[in-house]
């Protein structure tokens, strides 16, 4: 997988901790679209983003 | 989401928080696909629960091979792109790879290889082969949230259970709170008497220091009377012409004179060996206070501990009561459905009967879970341990009276007054604060304008008024020891005769008013 050495992230203990896993699976099992992104914050979308 | 969806998604969690880390934003879909892309949108990832291609990893795919990306088609059905900085590639070239990967997929050599482990490989060059995947995160399942509490307890053999599980944790805890009370109240006990013991001592040191003192200025009062006499010995003695009466006087002033020093610095140090004691003896009282409140606080937390191991008690009681009805109903109800099948007459009595037990069980049982309407969590709070050290005050506090709870300067006059604040030049204004090491006790009365610098001691029934100043080491004590120490001023807009420089010309009397 291509490696980062230019994308500045949140320190990674902080990105997908416990509290981000949760609130994925809450927001799945009630059929939502999760994004866990680099700056350590989980965003819910509510419809199936254009890919 | 479908359970197999989410058993999917949590194959590839690790993988989800591992690409995060690395800089992708990644998408999760309740169908359990995923799509992650770098911030850069160079680098890719699409996973997808289908083993076969999807139609936007096909997509992704024709994409790489016309812009020049590197294109990985992994054994878990993860595709990569990764788009290099140089990326070039030629519109010939691309369309012979699109040929050869559609022939890769067509052929089912794709999915084989990918079912023995292999990574299709496709290189901005046009190179196309497979590798050995490398290995996977460990997947991670999702967190799931603490449940409290129990299922509803629905026979007596449940109720009886919970009964009986209350009651000994009941039990083992009352076990361990005692052997802690016994600890902690020990060592608060034990330390609140080592401290009441240094509080006595620095007190005994004081009255001590104060009897030094008296005496050794009734020493120097006598020494320096016999010195005079000796100097009036001795210019008697020279006038008649007696010289030799005259060297022996002169000898003696001299050794009288030595003598009256040595006793003057006795009372010196005695007065700020006192200042010291009573400066230690309300750092021990305040620790004493402290110690006090410790033990009561040990005290009241062992209350609150007995007080919710009493309730847990009550709690398996009543569950036990429950417990009663429900196995008299379901007796009951073993016996009416024997009964019915019998033909038995009146055998719906006996159902009746089951079913008021039965209501009575599950009031009680109601009644048993509100037991547990408090917090399970921590019923009894926390309270510092009595092992922990409280800060130590380093000075009197301002207004403080040994021996006189509260003092005249009470702490509603001086509440604001912090030892913190104190500084060397030290001043005292009608209802100010004191400075420095000065000590304020019992009945002293300092009023406007007064001004006290240094180490000044004021003690019993003082009273300095308007204007006063006294500087240095100034000590002022009452009844029987006041007195004003070396070098101390006082001086008075109105009283200007009185200022001296003496210390022991000017000693006050036990009604001592400026």
């Amino acid at each position: 997988m291509a490696g980062n050495d230019h994308i500045p992230t949140a320190p990674t203990d902080v990105i997908g901790d416990d509290g981000d896993l949760r609130r994925m699976r809450d927001a799945l099992r009630a059929g939502k679209n999760v994004t866990l992104a680099p700056d350590g914050a989980v965003y819910i979308s509510p419809t199936r983003p254009t890919r | 989401m479908t359970d197999d969806a989410e058993t999917f998604i949590e194959s590839k969690l690790g993988r989800v928080v591992e690409m995060a880390r690395m800089g992708y934003g990644v998408s999760v879909h309740p169908d359990g696909s995923i799509s992650a892309d770098r911030a850069d949108h160079r680098a890719k990832v699409l996973i997808d629960p289908d083993p076969a291609l999807s139609e936007q990893q096909m997509l992704l795919i024709d994409q790489g091979i016309g812009e020049g990306a590197l294109i990985r088609v992994h054994s878990d059905g993860r595709l990569e792109y990764f788009l290099p900085l140089d990326s070039r590639q030629s519109g010939e070239q691309a369309a012979q790879m699109r040929v050869a990967v559609k022939q890769e997929i067509d052929s089912g050599r794709l999915q084989e290889e990918m079912r023995n482990g292999h990574t299709l490989s496709v290189e901005p060059d046009g190179t196309i082969g497979y590798e050995t995947s490398g290995p996977t995160p460990t997947p991670i399942e999702f967190p799931e949230d603490v449940q409290w509490g129990h299922e509803a307890l629905l026979t007596a053999d449940q109720l009886a259970a919970e009964a009986h599980a209350l009651e000994i944790g009941a039990s083992a805890a009352r076990g361990l709170a005692r052997d802690e009370y016994e600890t902690d109240l020990g060592m608060a006990a034990m330390q609140r008497d080592a401290v009441a013991r240094e509080h006595a001592a620095a007190d005994a040191r004081a009255l001590d220091a104060d009897r030094q003192v008296a005496e050794k200025q009734g020493v120097a009062r006598e020494l320096k009377n016999q010195r005079q006499q000796a100097e009036r010995d001795a210019t008697v003695a020279r006038n008649t012409g007696d010289t030799a009466m005259a060297e022996e006087r002169a000898e003696d002033w001299a050794r009288l004179n030595i003598e009256a020093r040595v006793a003057d610095q006795q009372a010196v140090g005695a007065q700020s060996a006192a200042a010291d004691a009573r400066v230690q003896a309300a750092n021990a009282k305040a620790r004493l206070e402290q110690r006090d409140a410790d033990i009561a606080t040990v005290h009241a937390r062992s209350e609150r501990q007995e007080r919710a191991f009493d309730e847990q008690e009550d709690q398996a009681r009543v569950y036990r009561q429950a417990a009663d009805e429900m196995r008299e109903a379901e007796r009951l109800d073993e016996a009416y459905t024997d009964l019915e099948a019998r033909g038995v007459a009146d055998a719906d009595r006996v159902k009746e009967a089951a079913a008021a037990h039965r209501a009575r069980a599950e009031e009680l049982r109601t009644t048993a879970e509100e037991f547990d309407a408090v917090d399970p969590i921590d019923p009894i709070g926390s309270v510092p341990s009595p092992m922990v050290e409280p800060a130590q005050p380093t000075l009197a506090p301002p207004g403080w009276a040994p021996g006189t709870p509260g003092g005249f300067f009470g702490a509603d006059e001086f509440s604001d007054a912090v030892p913190a604040a104190l500084s060397d030049e030290v001043t005292f204004v009608a209802e100010e604060t004191t400075q420095d090491l000065a000590l304020i006790e019992d009945s002293a009365v300092i009023d406007d304008s007064a001004v006290i610098e240094d180490s000044a001691v004021i003690e019993d029934s003082a009273v300095i008024d308007d204007f006063s100043v006294i500087d240095d080491v100034a000590m002022i004590e009452m009844p029987d020891a006041a007195f004003l120490a070396d070098e101390a001023t006082i001086a008075y807009t109105d009283r200007a005769d009185q200022q001296t420089d003496d210390p022991y010309e000017a000693e006050v009397p036990d009604t001592f008013e400026v």
